[in-house]
């Protein structure tokens, strides 16, 4: 809801502006750095760990990323169990010993060009989905109400014992739903239940939902909060734009997240009369 | 106060009889007013012909000299207005009210005023300007909207914070650090149309002054500027209507005596009509609104010789909406003002001040948001007169804030569903006391301390939250318990020495202590920005300023010139987290970083007040950096910050009844956050920033013009038309640069500039009768 209005607000702030306003595209000099190691690892389940590293490239650079092919990858979790992770070819770094348990913390250690990063992460359990609702979101009064669609809604089942949240990667009819990611926080609703109910984009009767959801830390919800901001696009009443913080490190882009995930397929059924 | 009657003046009288060598004195005092409308005049000279010695009046126009019972003359002085010699004979202590004349010439009209030909060099101001109302007539704006703090922009030190807004910048500081108040009454949201024109309707406007450094010790609160607004006190000789028929707006503002000389009243109203036009024209939907409106009104009702009273009020609002979905917000502002004189030297201003401002935003009817801020306030304001060496003021205020950070309401079919921030309330207040002392011919100062407090007062509930903003730890308060409390000692002192007849060097010292923030993800300054008071949290933010000028008058005093540096220093200013929602965030308070910040620059004026061409060229070069771990461990230039900052404003008399005017603005671009590289990460192309405000926007300058046409002379009527171009050389300056995926080149990213006004000609017609 929060969003909403800030979209609608932004919407009638553009609208006195776009009276006048108009747009060119223009060259502008950035700076040319140093690039940056980009780090992207998951611990799943039952899976070996995974990691990508490469490195940034500059901003209107059309060629792809280069790959670090020399790090020293080492995943340990807390009952100190270790393994070096083995190059694998395009970037990717993969455990073989290690496995993915729930409940488990793991810690990867890089180093590259001589620097050295870590990151720590939590694997809490699959997320337990208790319903899936749809509600109306009408624009008007209600007698000369407009139906924007329907907001999905997914109630997680809570844990008391521990600080789960939860992201979600939504797809509408095989296409990515939304640009950014959905998330739920521990904030539970009126039964108890986490909620996430979608704010960037609707839903109608008969679309199809390839629900996914990744059960994380807060200190990886917090990331993919900030990840959302840079997402989102620029909005004139945005706040300064700046970078997801990792939990690797400073001057390393990306994140080693521990994550399990669940997925479920819906087909969105007729709601109600209109 | 009977008591400062009986026993305190007599005991200063005695130290006043000292001070003067046991010369028998008396004093003299009363009002200076305009002859054809009986207006106050605010700073007014009154000095005994050939002699340093004098005073100024102040803002009700109130002057108390004393002086030996010699002298057999005065003289009184205004510019613009025909200056007097008033032959004296005193044996006792003398009331007398002054009128003056307007200067009939419309050639010699001012454009830029200085209360004596050298009254810049005299006075310790520094860091202040003047605006003349007779200026906006003439300087060209957007739309052909007279606005008072669009021509305040063209300052040096005060600084435009984007294209065609409002919302400015003085020395470096944030726009929620300037109080602007209108008759005393605090505006917390002085802009209508999304910021492009302010509230204030320049047709009731008397006197505005801008105090950038040596912020006198009555006014506190805000960190970086004073904007001090008087209305007009409404003509008490006669009756007479003003107003003006615009592309954006209309007003029409009445005024007129209740009883002659003694009380007299002015109304003035303003409407926006592109709604009116756009729906007659079909271009807008039905139940389509945009519009603004003012409603300014004042009365005053002198009740003898020691007492008047002023009644005045401002109300106005925006509505704003389209389809379902809509808009409004304004402000309200009630004063109610006692003027007292105690003997002939004591002039006491006894005010109660109200100030609303609210904001809200609807989705259909289901939909609602607001949020605001209301004021409750005292100030009891004295002047002593004691001799013609000092003048001491002191006083008190203190006002009763109330917030309401955010409500939102949406009502459905299961029922209604609220978010209410928790509403904050605190108590500002300050004592004051300040000297303006005149040391010798050649040095004077004004020298004084102001002590503020500020108390958060329940009901409430304090948090404590750990590094990743979570609430760790609550403390409840209950209704009227201290939830928080700071003080702050602020010592005020301006110097001035004159090195010759024409010029003059002046140092000053200010600290300010700021408990209001103004929470806003933008930088232009938007409607949706909420107040919210210091607290546990969010400190109140400190400036120490230090400012130094060397001041020089040419040809007669008609060209004034000065160089003006200054250096402040800055704690707890505050900036937000990454990520940091403002809206409808009940935990907003963790967001806020607050760090350092220094702002230091150069300020360079020339003035040309008088002849047939005049205007003024200002120029200022400043750096303004914040130094906020969260954000970045080194010194970062903020959003304020302008290298440069250019106008050039001539206006040229071209014959009694037609004069050109023309202004040239350039600045550097504002400083911002651009990416200089990107990285991929789960399908998506990221931007990575080396830094905050690293980069600038482009340059940014255009040219103004207007042509002010006086229509013939008749008796009663009087009529001009202004015709002005904005931007005429239609230069699209950036207003935002983003970037974006290329249509033309799928894959690619490019960088895309929004401008927002090419050349935009107007028409306006005023009239008068």
């Amino acid at each position: 809801m929060k969003n909403s209005v800030y979209k609608s607000i932004s919407i009638i702030s553009l609208f006195s502006f776009f009276l006048y306003s108009c747009t060119e595209v223009i060259d502008i000099d950035l700076n040319s750095t140093n690039p940056v190691v980009v780090a992207e690892g998951y611990m799943e389940p039952g899976s070996p760990a995974s990691l990508r590293l490469t490195y940034s490239t500059d901003y209107f650079n059309m060629e792809e990323a280069r790959l670090i092919e020399n790090a020293r990858v080492i995943l340990s979790d807390q009952r100190g169990k270790s393994e070096s992770m083995m190059y694998q070819g395009d970037g990717l770094y993969t455990s073989e010993q290690l496995r993915g348990k729930v409940h488990n913390d793991y810690t990867l250690s890089i180093e590259v060009d001589g620097k050295a990063y870590s990151g720590f992460s939590s694997l809490l359990p699959q997320a337990e989905i208790i319903s899936i609702s749809y509600s109306k979101l009408l624009l008007g009064d209600s007698e000369a109400s407009q139906l924007l669609g329907y907001a999905l809604n997914v109630a997680f089942q809570e844990h008391p014992e521990m600080d789960v949240y939860y992201a979600l990667k939504i797809k509408k009819n095989g296409l990515y739903a939304a640009n950014t990611y959905g998330l739920a926080s521990t904030r539970a609703n009126d039964e108890g239940n986490l909620m996430y109910e979608s704010k960037s984009f609707f839903v109608s009767p008969g679309d199809t939902l390839e629900i996914a959801v990744y059960s994380i830390d807060f200190e990886a919800y917090a990331y993919y909060s900030e990840l959302n901001e840079g997402l989102s696009g620029n909005m004139i009443m945005s706040p300064a734009p700046f970078n997801a913080r990792s939990n690797l490190g400073e001057d390393i882009m990306g994140y080693f997240m521990a994550r399990s995930r669940m997925d479920t397929i819906v087909v969105v059924p007729t709601l109600g009369t209109e | 106060m009977k008591y400062i009657e009986k026993y305190a003046l007599p005991v200063i009288m005695l130290v006043l009889a000292i001070q003067l060598n046991g010369q028998t004195t008396y004093t003299v005092s009363g009002i200076v007013t305009d002859e054809q409308s009986g207006e106050v005049l605010i700073g007014a000279t009154i000095s005994i012909p050939g002699e340093s010695t004098g005073t100024i009046s102040n803002s009700y126009g109130f002057y108390s000299l004393t002086i030996p019972g010699n002298i057999k003359s005065l003289s009184c002085s205004y510019v613009g207005y025909e200056s007097k010699n008033l032959p004296l004979d005193i044996t006792e202590d003398t009331a007398m009210n002054i009128r003056l004349r307007a200067q009939s010439t419309k050639l010699e009209e001012v454009v830029v005023r200085a209360e004596k030909s050298d009254q810049n060099l005299r006075s310790t101001n520094i860091g202040v300007e003047k605006l003349d109302v007779a200026v906006l007539t003439k300087v060209p704006v957007l739309l052909g909207e007279k606005d008072v703090l669009k021509t305040l922009q063209l300052m040096p030190g005060i600084s435009t914070i984007s294209e065609g807004s409002t919302g400015f910048s003085v020395r470096g500081g944030s726009v929620d650090q300037n109080l602007i108040i209108l008759d005393e009454a605090p505006v917390y949201s002085a802009s209508h149309l999304m910021g492009f024109f302010s509230v204030f309707n320049a047709d009731v406007i008397k006197d505005v002054t801008v105090y950038k450094g040596g912020i006198p010790a009555n006014f506190g609160g805000r960190a970086s500027s004073v904007v001090d607004i008087q209305m007009k006190d409404g003509n008490n000789r006669q009756f007479s209507a003003n107003g003006g028929i615009g592309l954006i707006s209309s007003r029409l503002s009445v005024e007129g005596p209740i009883v002659k000389d003694r009380a007299s009243f002015i109304v003035s109203g303003r409407r926006s009509y592109a709604d009116l036009l756009a729906a007659g024209s079909g271009l807008l939907e039905a139940g389509t609104s945009l519009y603004f409106y003012d409603l300014n009104a004042k009365i005053n009702y002198r009740i003898n010789e020691k007492n008047r009273i002023y009644l005045s009020a401002y109300t106005g609002k925006d509505d704003f909406g389209f389809d379902a979905f809509g808009t409004d917000w304004g402000n309200i502002t009630g004063t109610l003002r006692w003027n007292h004189l105690y003997g002939n030297r004591l002039f006491s201003n006894t005010t109660l001040i109200y100030s609303n401002y609210n904001y809200g935003f609807n989705i259909g009817e289901a939909h609602h948001m607001s949020s605001g801020i209301e004021d409750f306030g005292l100030k009891e304001d004295f002047t002593l007169f004691l001799n013609p060496k000092n003048t001491l003021k002191f006083g008190l205020s203190s006002t009763y804030h109330t917030f309401n950070p955010g409500k939102l309401t949406v009502s459905g079919e299961e029922g209604n569903f609220e978010t209410v921030l928790e509403e904050k309330n605190a108590l500002e207040s300050g004592i004051y006391f300040s000297n303006l002392g005149k040391f010798s011919d050649r040095f004077s100062a004004e020298y004084g301390m102001r002590l503020s407090m500020f108390n958060q007062i329940g009901e409430g509930t304090a948090y404590t939250y750990d590094e990743f903003n979570k609430r760790i730890d609550s403390s409840y308060y209950a209704s009227g318990e201290i939830m928080q409390t700071y003080v702050s000692l602020e010592p005020r002192i301006s110097m001035n020495y004159r090195l010759s007849e024409q010029t003059s060097l002046k140092v000053s010292y200010n600290r300010i202590t700021q408990y209001l923030h103004l929470l806003s993800n933008s930088t232009s300054g938007q409607p949706t920005d909420t107040w919210v008071p210091s607290t546990k949290n969010i400190l109140p933010a400190t400036v120490n300023q230090f400012s130094a000028g060397y001041f020089r008058n040419f040809l007669d005093n008609k060209m004034e010139f000065s160089a003006e540096s200054y250096y402040k220093d800055m704690s707890n200013v505050t900036d937000y987290e990454r990520g940091a929602n403002l809206l409808l965030n009940d935990d907003v308070e963790a967001s806020i970083a607050t760090g350092k910040g220094r702002s230091y620059g150069m300020e360079l004026s020339l003035k040309k007040k008088q002849g047939k061409i005049n205007g003024w060229v200002s120029y200022t070069l400043a750096r303004t950096e914040n130094l906020i771990e969260e954000i970045s461990p080194e010194w970062y230039p903020t959003t304020y910050d302008k290298t440069h900052d250019l106008s050039i404003v001539a206006n040229y008399e071209l014959t009694k009844r037609i004069s050109l005017s023309a202004a040239w603005i350039f600045y550097t671009g504002n400083a911002v956050t651009f990416p200089s590289g990107k990285f991929g990460y789960d399908g998506h192309y990221l931007a990575y920033y080396t830094g905050r405000n690293e980069y600038r926007m482009p340059d940014y300058h255009r040219l103004d013009i207007n042509i002010h046409i006086l229509g013939k002379e008749r008796k009663r009527w009087e009529s001009s038309w202004d015709i002005s171009a904005y931007n005429v050389y239609n230069r699209y300056n950036a207003y935002s640069i983003y970037f974006e995926e290329s249509s033309a080149n799928p894959g690619t990213t490019e960088a895309v500039k929004l401008s927002l006004f090419g050349i935009i000609p107007s028409v306006t017609w005023n009239f008068k009768f």
